[in-house]
């Protein structure tokens, strides 16, 4: 019963993923990005599991890295399967380490609308 | 008998660690979970377009609600009746690929001469 069920998912599989694929191609503009977060660390799995997450630029766990749709990335990424979350992103939402620290960054709870000396903004400090 | 200093395993020996034989209802619920993020990564990648070796083997490998409960939460062992062992025994088995898990088996499964399933 088991082996039969194995025996239709390994036939179905290749023609499911055929028509998918030829669905999925014209898409591929509204994401061109592979975002990876590490949400499993790579200790004692071997030097080649934390050697491709180097490669790939990350260093520790809930660490997010940005690569473009290249197959290089897709087999390090399968790699590294049981390890990371990945989604594909446009190259808008791409973000640099910088940028993901100010995004976490919590607000500062007030806004500087201009200098003291502008007369414009006198009225603002006088509440 | 009672009382603190009673004897039981865990006192008359150093080390004792008891794994239970099987997995619990919530192990194998996290057991899914586990599979079924490494099924979203495969499909995340295949969406992507790009067409790598990689790509090809892993889309190979059955879903989550593909495989049978067998294959979920037990692995192939030699040694034990009825060639089974629960997957929680596999060092490492919340990091590490079925894969290798599946290929192990089918490996082993051909030096003995003897399959139950279709390879």
């Amino acid at each position: 019963m088991a082996g039969s069920s194995r025996l239709l998912a390994s036939a179905i599989r290749p023609l499911s993923t055929s028509t998918s694929t030829h669905a999925v191609q014209p898409n591929t503009s509204t994401g061109q990005y592979y975002k990876i977060t590490l949400l499993r660390s790579a200790i004692a799995l071997g030097s080649k599991k934390k050697g491709t997450l180097v490669s790939l630029g990350i260093h520790r766990r809930m660490q997010t890295v940005y690569h473009p749709h290249a197959p290089e990335f897709a087999g390090k990424i399968l790699a590294v399967k049981e390890l990371v979350k990945v989604e594909n992103v446009p190259k808008e939402a791409v973000r640099t380490k910088t940028e993901q620290r100010q995004a976490r960054k919590p607000s500062r709870g007030f806004v500087i609308l201009g200098g003291l000396t502008r007369s414009e903004t006198t009225g603002v400090h006088a509440f | 008998m009672f009382g603190p200093f009673r004897a039981s395993h865990v006192s008359l020996s150093g080390l004792l660690w008891k794994t239970p034989w099987k997995l619990s209802v919530t192990r194998k619920a996290n057991q899914r979970k586990r599979l079924k993020r490494v099924d979203g990564v495969i499909e995340a990648v295949r969406a992507s377009g790009v067409e790598c070796a990689a790509l090809t083997k892993a889309l190979e490998l059955p879903k989550e609600h593909e495989m049978p409960a067998r294959d979920k939460y037990t692995v192939f062992t030699p040694h034990a009746r009825g060639y089974r062992k629960g997957v929680h025994k596999v060092p490492k088995f919340t990091r590490v690929a079925f894969f290798f898990f599946l290929a192990s088996w089918r490996r082993t499964q051909c030096r003995f001469g003897w399959s139950p399933l279709p390879l």
